[in-house]
């Protein structure tokens, strides 16, 4: 497939995308982790029908590296708020908290089950590839996608302190894919630079750099709301945010979503800046899944399903334990029962996003790998985490046992 | 931006912009020195979204100089560029060459929905006249100025005679080209309207056509001068003919499409905008069409064959100042500014032999069409800058003739420079004696967004 090509049907998933965040008639189609999209693109991509090309790929590598870091922006401009409303700091905490232990659950099987595979490599989790290969992982499949709840709201008229709390809980752990993802490319920077010292600066950099090009897009953006200004000040300083960051080998995805919180947080414009960041949302993120993908690579690794299967159980066993705490720690949660955790199971964008950051950034078996498990974790999340949720939500009473008609065609989607 | 922007902004607010401005120059700078081995296109993200910022901060940097927007925009490419600071690399302006034409295709296609019926049936007259005395004497003129040159062009002094004349009459088309970015840039900014807008406006866009006939026919007559043995053939006007029908003919069709899409579904253009402007033009160029003629005639035809000219003007401009900033920051970053300095002075010379002949030719034209005062005096203003349309046809002349093709390429480049920086601010000068000048910015702000 020529790069005309291939972009034209980039540009046609973007268009979809458009109609399907949009358009009213044919709202909430489509499953809430895209994981449609990313088997389209691993279908198109070189491990099955050939039609898009390593060579595409890397092609297409820098607007792949926008793609992300736009997605990461939009993360950041909306981080901590659920429209305008604060998210508790008890939601934000539970989440985060929830997404470092799903992490450090997944990263330990990981590196065991590597250790079991791989002893020459040494001790658990010394080897640098052992460690960037779970740990990695770890951080890309730690997140619920927010869209599952959402979409929960949207499509099923769900409403309820329940859902308050997964709302809150499924945006705040996304901080941790993206700052974790920051810290660990942090290990590995481009090379010495006599101002950096260790991973420590080379995080303090991405902070900063993140930091510094949000409160730039403030003051560019000014006091009076100039909406031809808007565009041309988001994509600058996105695009500088993510350019810098891959010139530096930094995670273009950690500057981004550092930009996206600073920017939210200084300008006075912010309700407009996320409308408009979010409009473009499901455009950029379609290609974004495609590409990601054509870009699994299933040789990455020869224990690849070993690998897979693990990470999804430690997953689901981080998510589980996760919805243990939520039914502890808020009285919210205590009638959904203790399934609730699976509810929490689908992983999507940011899942994604980040595994494709590695995949770019780590070209070889790691970042593949990486990728590949966030893909397998989207795709067996999907089967798992939208009817869990719902049956969750049903039984707090905070989404209508649904008519046998109604049920029949619920039975049938996803 | 406008005076009303402008006059809300306070030293502090400008002190506060310079100081960015420097910031951002300085962490480009910082991160392109620490680590320059950067490759397959990744160093053009962080340039494009650097010249987007330079380019914005700078233009309001000089508006209390009155200067154009596109001054500003060129000005940080230029300082950006690969010839200053090398912020921006070769690789990078190369890169870029897909969303300049995605930008030019977007200003075409408003240019061709700015040409209203009315308005060109009213300024027909002028129109006309304009456009015969202008190429007429313009090709004539220039092309004396040339030969009278011939002993400051290394390159031309020891032509023959007829070969000289042949190089002097292409030169002449050059100078026959316009840059219909660097009026509908300006057009953006200012909010004009009125007649120097309208004369304008229609002039420049109609110029395209002109100039690609004019070329063919040009060429004709030079080969046999530049090339021995060569003979007088008329088969560039099959190829001209092929691609100026088959231009208008993709044109009409894809404007009765974009008509049909606005009326019955009006949502995502801007991607429709990327699709055309990236993929579109990518086959309307191997079809060997010329891709801003396809989309002058659609934007023409969204105008003035349906009720959806004004949605398309409106969804274009919500692209924002976004698409003259990349057209005319990665100008500037292609500006050769060491070519500039070396040819300066013979460049300056055809610069200011073409800036007095477009004026006489005005006045001239002015006068048989009985053009009112206001025409007379300022028709000539926006006729003066050059861009993309000029350098691609310098770039296919040398290509034609390598025996001059690049000394004849490198003062293109050169005369162009002048005219990029010149020739906007030259307009923005004339709409504003003209009293045509608004002020978009005021219009674009909204009030109500603050908190």
């Amino acid at each position: 497939m020529s790069p005309l090509v291939v972009l034209t049907v980039l540009l046609v998933a973007a268009y979809l995308g458009t109609f399907l965040f949009g358009g009213r008639l044919i709202r909430g189609r489509g499953l809430a982790s895209g994981a449609e999209f990313l088997v389209l693109g691993f279908l198109a991509g070189p491990e099955m029908l050939g039609l898009v090309g390593p060579e595409l790929l890397a092609a297409f590598r820098p607007l792949t590296l926008v793609a992300i870091g736009w997605v990461a922006l939009e993360v950041g401009l909306e981080y901590g708020f659920l429209g305008q409303r604060r998210i508790p700091l008890g939601h934000l905490a539970l989440g985060i908290l929830g997404g470092l232990a799903t992490a450090a659950l997944v990263a330990a099987a990981l590196g065991g089950l590597l250790h079991w595979l791989d002893p020459a490599a040494g001790p658990f989790l010394r080897s640098r590839e052992h460690l960037l290969l779970a740990a990695g992982a770890g951080i890309a499949l730690a997140e619920t996608t927010r869209h599952v709840v959402r979409w929960a709201v949207e499509r099923h008229g769900a409403a309820g302190p329940l859902t308050g709390v997964l709302l809150g809980v499924t945006d705040a752990d996304d901080l941790v894919p993206l700052v974790g993802a920051g810290l660990l490319f942090a290990l590995f920077p481009a090379g010495p630079a006599p101002w950096v010292q260790g991973p420590g600066g080379w995080l303090g950099v991405t902070a900063v750099l993140g930091a510094v090009l949000g409160v730039v897009g403030a003051v560019l953006l000014g006091r009076d709301f100039r909406s031809n200004t808007l565009w041309g000040v988001l994509f600058g300083t996105s695009l500088m945010a993510v350019g810098m960051a891959a010139r530096l080998d930094l995670a273009a995805v950690a500057v981004a979503f550092a930009m996206g919180l600073a920017l939210a947080l200084t300008s006075r414009h912010r309700a407009r800046i996320r409308e408009a960041a979010a409009s473009i949302e499901r455009p950029v993120l379609l290609p974004t899944l495609l590409i990601a993908g054509a870009s699994i690579d299933l040789s990455s690794h020869p224990g690849l399903p070993l690998l897979a299967a693990a990470a999804i159980g430690a997953r689901l066993t981080g998510k589980w334990l996760e919805g243990l705490a939520l039914l502890a720690g808020s009285p919210a949660t205590r009638r959904a029962g203790p399934l609730l955790g699976l509810g929490l199971a689908s992983s999507g964008a940011v899942s994604v996003t980040v595994g494709l950051a590695f995949a770019l950034r780590f070209p070889g078996p790691i970042g593949s790998t990486i990728l590949a498990l966030a893909a397998a974790a989207a795709v067996a999340g999907e089967f798992i985490g939208p009817a869990a949720l719902r049956a969750s939500l049903r039984r707090a009473g905070e989404l209508p046992e649904p008519a046998p008609a109604e049920a029949e065609a619920a039975a049938t989607r996803p | 931006m406008s005076a009303a922007a402008h006059a809300k902004k306070g030293i502090a607010a400008r002190l506060a912009e310079a100081a960015v401005l420097a910031a951002l120059f300085a962490l480009m700078y910082g991160v392109t020195r620490l680590f320059p081995g950067i490759h397959g296109g990744i160093g053009t993200i962080a340039a494009v979204g650097f010249l987007l910022l330079a380019g914005t901060l700078t233009c309001s940097l000089l508006e209390p100089f009155g200067l154009p927007h596109l001054t500003g925009y060129l000005l940080a490419g230029v300082v950006a560029g690969p010839h200053l600071l090398s912020l921006v690399d070769h690789q990078a302006v190369v890169d870029l060459t897909p969303v300049n034409g995605l930008a030019l295709s977007l200003i075409a296609l408003a240019g061709g929905a700015e040409l209203r019926l009315p308005m060109l049936r009213q300024n027909l007259r002028s129109l006309s006249w304009a456009t015969l005395v202008q190429n007429s004497l313009g090709l004539a003129l220039v092309t004396a100025v040339f030969v009278a040159a011939r002993p400051l062009v290394a390159f031309a002094r020891d032509l023959p005679t007829a070969a000289l004349v042949g190089v002097a009459l292409l030169w002449g088309v050059l100078a026959l080209t316009r840059s219909p970015s660097a009026v509908m840039g300006v057009l953006a900014q200012t909010r004009a309207s009125g007649p120097l807008t309208n004369f304008t406006v229609g002039f420049v866009m109609t110029s395209d056509v002109v100039v690609v006939v004019v070329l063919a026919l040009v060429l004709t007559l030079v080969r046999p001068l530049l090339e021995p043995g060569a003979v007088l053939s008329a088969a560039a006007f099959g190829a001209v003919g092929h691609e100026l029908l088959g231009s208008i003919s993709v044109g009409t069709t894809l404007g009765l499409v974009l008509v049909a899409y606005l009326r019955f579904v009006g949502k995502a253009l801007v991607l429709v905008f990327i699709a055309f402007g990236l993929v579109l033009t990518e086959v309307i160029a191997y079809l060997r069409f010329d891709w801003l003629l396809v989309f002058l005639v659609a934007g023409f035809v969204v105008q003035n064959l349906s009720r959806q000219g004004e949605k398309l003007l409106h969804a274009i401009e919500g692209t924002g100042e976004v698409v003259y900033v990349i057209f005319f920051a990665t100008a500037g970053a292609h500006l050769d500014v060491p070519l500039l300095r070396e040819l300066w002075p013979v460049a300056l010379l055809f610069f200011v032999a073409r800036a007095l002949v477009t004026a006489l030719s005005a006045r001239l034209s002015g006068r048989l069409s009985d053009d009112p005062p206001l025409l007379r005096r300022w028709g000539w203003a926006g006729l003066l800058s050059q861009a993309g349309i000029t350098l691609g046809i310098a770039a296919s002349i040398a290509r034609e003739f390598p025996s001059f093709g690049p000394g004849f390429g490198a003062l293109a480049l050169a005369s162009v420079g002048l005219a990029e920086l010149v020739g906007p601010i030259l307009f923005k000068v004339a709409l504003e004696r003209a009293g045509e000048a608004r002020g978009g910015e005021a219009a674009a702000t909204d009030p109500g967004a603050a908190g």
